[in-house]
């Protein structure tokens, strides 16, 4: 969990270009300024790219916050 | 609602590089910069003769995307276009955009560009006249080469 956290952060910063962003898994949209409707497309081309895995859009509208996200990540991943 | 791409598909229109498109571009943005006006100027850094405003390519770029792709349902979320040659006057110019990279989670599409300069009437009148012994061989070259990324609307 941790490990795919942090890589999942360095995406977030360099994709919303803020080196600032700390995730946690209770973190949602609603904590990050810069995490919109646009950026979010960005944000999951990033993860699917970085991880080589491909979400399906159902799993992306069933999650809740980053801790789900990453969740999906590491059932792919693993 | 399914992307209607896959990978590997292609799209290609041509457009002319016109006057009438040169002149349409200034009078709108108002770039006058004399790399675009003067020809001394262009001259000077080695040019044939002004160099067309880069993001003129951008603008036909746009008539791809919104006009001649298989879907009207589209947006452009990101772009690079990375100029290789300077495009003139007269240039006829196409673009090849070919589906590489499709995310059907967010219903997002990458395609690669490639501008190419068909023919240039202008190079291809002083070759014939023989002003011009430096002139291309009338192959098409690379002008630009660049990425888009679209979100197909509705899609997700």
């Amino acid at each position: 969990m941790s490990q795919t956290i942090n890589e999942v952060q360095a995406i977030f910063r360099s994709t919303l270009d803020n080196d600032e962003i700390t995730l946690s898994s209770e973190t949602t949209a609603n904590d990050i300024e810069e995490w919109d409707s646009l950026s979010h497309i960005q944000l999951i081309i990033a993860i699917e790219k970085h991880f080589k895995i491909k979400f399906t859009s159902k799993e992306i509208v069933t999650w809740k916050n980053v801790g789900e996200m990453i969740d999906c990540i590491n059932g792919k991943a693993a | 609602m399914q992307i209607p791409f896959a990978i590997g598909d292609t799209f290609e229109r041509e457009f002319d590089l016109s006057q009438r498109v040169y002149d349409g571009f200034i009078d709108l943005f108002n770039d006058r910069n004399p790399l675009h006006t003067d020809r001394a100027f262009a001259a000077a850094f080695g040019f044939d003769n002004v160099v067309a405003h880069g993001n003129i390519l951008n603008g036909f770029l746009s008539y791809l995307i919104g006009e001649a792709i298989p879907t009207k349902d589209v947006i452009i979320h990101s772009q690079t276009i990375n100029y290789k040659q300077p495009a003139y006057i007269g240039d006829r110019v196409s673009i090849k955009a070919v589906v590489s990279e499709i995310y059907e989670s967010v219903g997002a599409v990458v395609l690669n560009l490639k501008f190419m300069r068909q023919s240039r009437p202008e190079r291809e009148r002083e070759r014939e006249t023989g002003s011009d012994a430096a002139a291309p061989n009338g192959k098409p070259e690379i002008i630009a080469s660049g990425k888009i990324q679209i979100g197909i609307l509705g899609a997700k």
